[in-house]
């Protein structure tokens, strides 16, 4: 098991007379290797329990396994101990780029766990070639890179101390489409070679429909859901209060079978778009069929 | 409202950023602008309240050339704009001192003032909030305060430079009712965007690569150029793609998609 | 989204509704400059216990608790002692109580250095009168209008007090903005607290970079953001803000200014 989260809860305001329950009673497992979905309102906890995940905040109850690591011990995990067990990416690079070049921020993170300086070269040289980056790009300073560059070197500058578990907040805000594409191309390849744990969080459901295996549905600091991500989606009437509509392809085949189409079962749980499309194809064969028939 | 007539504008540097751009938007359009990262749309958007200045070609605003303006603070009173970060263009340290922000620069009256930040705080959905650090606020809500600073200087019309690239969906839904309703009562609207229900709820789409005018489209047409979109990298909204797939193209909801299937299918 | 702990507020403004707090800041400024030269003056015991007893009325109908502004001392504890010490053990007197080389202990060092700290104590305190009660906001726009003549002579007046605006609406801004960094970078393994001197260092510039890089880029957004609302400077601005100079203004600064008078008299008096 990669995560194990146990009673966990944390509240924000400090000593102040304002208590505000950030995450309350979430129990959570996550199997190493698992494409997790995390979707929820703004202000229904996301950010709060990716945090605790990797360890940036503390909780105020209640346990957190990462692996064999304890991240609610009387006895903080050092950061370097951390980032070799979970590595998180946040929505904006501008928040971590720093070095004079690519290059010097790409090592910055095994320095820091001590890797030899040959190896993080290798690494370095292995991770640039696969993210696209031109071998002459790491010389540049990494403020002169478009905002899709820099968000891979952002997640390269995590994945290069190859974490286990990998938390992502929302990653593909801002990049058009073709970048996008890119970037999750790479990522779900990455994740295949590595066997990684990924928890992505993001507010645009289609785009979680058509990777994720497991959906987590966040409200008022409380997990309401949580469940393959085809299960998931057959609870339309849970998701909405939780603010988190249906994937287009899902509303797409329902509709269909609202206005009378025969659709497969296995049409029903359309995720992708491609898996939508035929499924309707296939209705609408069945249902020229019919009119033939008649 | 604007007209433009063969525009250019070059960077620093000598990278041509409008290139001949001929616009016409009138009073009481909402005209939403497409294009992909360094297209020259926010540029574009900064020439029509005099932020920069064309290097060639002219600009008219209200029926004058920009460089007819004795002072450009009337230039910036007459077209308001919203930028895509919150937090870096609210002032203010409550909601109601940042709508008067403007006001303050015009030295209206302070009577006068606390009338029209009333005013421009119920326009936006965000009136008896006059006391409340804009720290307090969620994006959606800066957003709307930030259009209210606009409107409180009475503009004839609003840009709004990708205004809503960082708001969830309900932050965008926010702004976008606010939106609908300004337009509704004769407020002409220039609005850069990659949402695709704001694209929608606009009159005319003009899709920029490149520092030109590509495209020139309604809504509803704009999305059946599936190519010229891809070249552009323009996105397709999911319901389009998936009546690509489905060989109805042009679809723009489910709605329209199955009323399209449906007839094929009898 | 921001995933602040510690809720951080700036200033030590205590949010009550007073007499005090109702005061235009100007006389609240004025009157704490005149009550501070007051103490400077005060050489006995007992004058100094009529202006603690005038400073704590004062507190009572700001409706601050005495604790609250006593505590603001806390943090100046080393220089008290320190000050005190060398007040105690180093002034030359005729009563001469007990010596230890350089060190002499005498009535008269004890006397002063006792003076000493019931100023420092008294100015320390007393000045929450002025920071309790009135918010940052306030204090800028007073001081704006206090130093305004000086205007005349070039001071950049309005630009100061702009900036102070601008300071605090962006100080939370900044503190979330520090805290994602910090974040982000300690889970890349970066640790301020623990591996060599060079590591440690590597970590807060890589914490420094990204944190100046977005305040400056949020300082040119903010410079088009103003000049789009037609900001031009201080010339022919109406703040919405109005500063009012009431009665009430003028009474509080009379009785102040008449006891500061009387711990004038007290200086000479035998």
């Amino acid at each position: 098991m990669a995560l194990r989260l146990q009673n966990v809860c944390c509240r924000y305001g400090g000593d102040g007379p304002v208590q505000v329950t950030a995450v309350q009673d979430i129990n959570l497992e996550i199997q190493q290797g698992e494409l997790v979905g995390l979707a929820g309102h703004t202000g229904s906890g996301k950010s709060t329990l990716a945090q605790l995940i990797c360890g940036l905040i503390a909780a105020d109850g209640g346990e957190i396994w990462l692996n064999d690591l304890c991240l609610t011990a009387r006895k903080k995990p050092k950061a370097a101990l951390l980032a070799q067990n979970v590595g998180m990416v946040f929505q904006y690079p501008e928040h971590q780029l720093f070095a004079e070049t690519v290059e010097r921020e790409l090592a910055y993170g095994p320095e820091n766990l001590g890797w030899p300086a040959d190896k993080i070269k290798e690494a370095i040289n292995g991770l640039a070639a696969r993210l696209g980056l031109p071998a002459d790009l790491l010389q540049n300073s990494p403020y002169q890179l478009s905002g899709g560059e820099k968000r891979k070197v952002a997640l390269a500058s995590v994945l290069i101390m190859q974490p286990p578990v990998l938390v992502l907040d929302e990653p593909f805000v801002g990049l058009d489409a073709v970048a996008r594409q890119d970037f999750l191309h790479f990522l779900l390849n990455w994740q295949r070679e590595n066997n990684s744990t990924i928890i992505c969080i993001s507010h645009d459901i289609d785009l979680l429909a058509s990777f994720c295996q497991r959906l987590l549905v966040l409200q008022g600091g409380r997990l309401r859901l949580d469940a393959p991500a085809r299960e998931a989606f057959r609870q339309a009437e849970l998701l909405e209060e939780c603010g988190v509509r249906l994937p287009l392809a899902r509303a797409a085949v329902l509709a269909c079978q609202a206005r009378g189409w025969h659709i497969s079962p296995e049409g029903l749980d359309a995720l992708t778009l491609a898996e939508a499309a035929a499924a309707i194809r296939a209705a609408k064969t069945s249902k020229a069929g019919d009119n033939l028939g008649r | 409202m604007f007209k433009l007539a063969e525009v250019c504008y070059e960077y620093p540097g000598g990278r041509l950023a409008l290139d001949k751009v001929s616009l016409q938007v009138a009073h009481g359009e909402w005209l939403a602008v497409l294009g992909a990262n360094g297209s020259g749309k926010s540029t574009l958007a900064r020439h029509l309240n005099g932020l920069l200045r064309a290097k060639s070609g002219q600009v008219w605003v209200g029926g004058r050339l920009v460089e007819e303006y004795s002072n450009t603070q009337e230039l910036h009173r007459l077209v308001g704009i919203v930028f895509q970060n919150p937090d870096n263009q609210i002032v203010g340290n409550s909601v109601e001192e940042d709508v008067a922000f403007g006001l303050e620069n015009l030295g209206v009256p302070r009577a006068e003032m606390r009338r029209r930040i009333g005013q421009a705080l119920e326009l936006v959905g965000l009136a008896g909030r006059e006391k409340v650090d804009p720290a307090a606020l969620s994006g959606g809500q800066k957003q709307r305060l930030a259009i209210a600073g606009a409107l409180a200087m009475q503009p004839a019309a609003l840009l709004l430079d990708e205004a809503t690239s960082m708001l969830d969906p309900v932050g965008c839904a926010e702004v976008l009712q606010v939106l609908q309703g300004l337009h509704a009562q004769g407020l002409t609207i220039v609005m850069i965007t990659h949402n695709m229900s704001e694209v929608l709820a606009a009159d005319r789409a003009l899709v920029m690569a490149g520092g030109r005018l590509r495209l020139e489209a309604s809504p509803q047409e704009l999305f059946t150029h599936t190519e010229d979109l891809a070249r552009w990298h323009i996105e397709l909204p999911a319901v389009t793609q998936l009546g690509n797939l489905l060989g109805a193209p042009g679809c723009l909801s489910l709605e329209q998609l199955l009323d399209c299937l449906d007839k094929e299918a009898v | 989204m921001g995933a602040k702990k510690n809720g951080i507020r700036f200033g030590s403004y205590y949010p009550v509704d007073s007499l005090v707090h109702r005061l235009d800041p100007r006389a609240k400024i004025l009157a704490m400059l005149f009550f501070m030269i007051g103490i400077f003056m005060v050489n006995k015991f007992w004058v100094f216990a009529c202006a603690y007893l005038f400073g704590f009325a004062m507190l009572a109908l700001a409706r601050i608790p005495a604790g609250k502004a006593l505590r603001s001392v806390r943090g100046l504890v080393v220089l008290l002692v320190f000050t005190s010490a060398i007040n105690m053990f180093f002034t030359p007197g005729e009563q001469l109580l007990w010596e230890y080389g350089p060190l002499h202990l005498t009535m008269e060092g004890l006397e002063r250095s006792g003076l000493m700290l019931l100023r420092l104590v008294a100015l320390v305190s007393f000045s929450g009168l002025l920071t309790f009660t009135t918010t940052p906001i306030e204090l800028a726009d007073a001081l704006e209008s206090l130093l305004k003549p000086l205007q005349r002579f070039g001071a950049p007046v309005h630009e100061f007090a702009m900036m102070m605006t601008i300071a605090l609406r962006f100080i939370p801004v900044l503190l979330e903005e520090a805290d994602k960094i910090v974040k982000a970078q300690r889970s890349r393994g970066g640790d301020f607290s623990s591996g060599s001197l060079k590591r440690r260092l590597n970590s807060i510039i890589a914490v420094i970079v990204p944190l100046l890089y977005n305040a400056l880029k949020r300082a040119d957004d903010l410079a088009i953001a103003m000049e789009a609302r037609a900001y031009t400077g201080g010339e022919g601005r109406v703040s919405l803000r109005e500063l009012v100079w009431r009665g009430s203004d003028t009474l509080a600064l009379a009785v102040v200014l008449v006891f500061v008078a009387l711990l004038f008299v007290s200086h000479w008096l035998d």
